[in-house]
């Protein structure tokens, strides 16, 4: 029974859930076009996506904050970029990465995909990162 | 981030009827995708979005109002932000 919610555990903490999101090549180029469509008109001082959220609640979500700090970071910012959202290199790495795999020819985007499940089931680093968020907007929540 | 609607009680709707809407297919999405995508979804409603319209078709998700609902009040939103702007009713 201990060993069977173990496992179960272990299911989830090592799922491959970022690698998943490159697999299927239309669900990337929409999560791709969406991404650069709101970072280019936030660029460009529009509001891209709005959280919905935080527009209903008035509480912010754990993402929130991210494309501001995203900007700050492009624009060269590392301080202004960390007190806005301290996610915010990691997400850009990871925003990188799925528009690497955009932009990659079929076989290359399938090694990068093999490559970031890999490390994905061997570290669970997407749960810890995660996780982390979660517990970083539970401290901002309080503070 | 900040979301403004400035059509009175109208926009309050909208802004209720996306967040209700957003709700209910983050909950599918935690259902169908496990815990990682979902929490991935929460983080990002963006993703969540395209995950809904992904999914319209499979009727088991029961997801099609749900998906009409939220981008018609995103629609809506637009339009007031638009109307509200041109009649000097915004910032």
């Amino acid at each position: 029974m201990e060993q069977n919610s173990q496992t179960q555990f272990q299911q989830i903490w090592y799922a491959p859930a970022f690698s998943s999101l490159m697999t299927n090549r239309s669900e990337l180029t929409m999560i791709a076009g969406a991404g650069a469509l709101h970072l280019g008109l936030s660029l460009a001082g529009y509001k891209g996506w709005q959280c919905p959220i935080l527009a209903a609640t008035g509480v912010p979500c754990p993402g929130c904050g991210l494309t501001t700090a995203i900007l700050e970071l492009l624009h060269g910012d590392f301080s202004a970029s960390i007190r806005t959202h301290a996610f915010a290199p990691l997400f850009l790495f990871a925003v990188v990465i799925l528009f690497t795999a955009f932009l990659l020819p079929e076989q290359l985007r399938s090694r990068l995909v093999n490559f970031v499940n890999r490390v994905e089931i061997r570290t669970g680093i997407t749960a810890w990162v995660l996780s982390f968020l979660m517990l970083y907007w539970v401290i901002r929540l309080v503070a | 981030m900040e979301f403004s609607f400035d059509g009175g009680p109208l926009g309050g709707v909208g802004v209720g009827l996306i967040w209700l809407a957003g709700i209910v297919v983050l909950f599918k999405l935690f259902q169908k995708e496990g815990f990682l995508k979902g929490v991935l979804g929460l983080i990002c409603m963006l993703y969540t979005f395209i995950w809904g319209w992904q999914n319209i078709g499979r009727e088991e998700l029961k997801l099609k109002t749900w998906m009409y609902v939220w981008t018609g009040a995103i629609v809506l939103g637009a339009i007031l932000n638009v109307i509200g702007a041109s009649s000097g009713g915004g910032e």
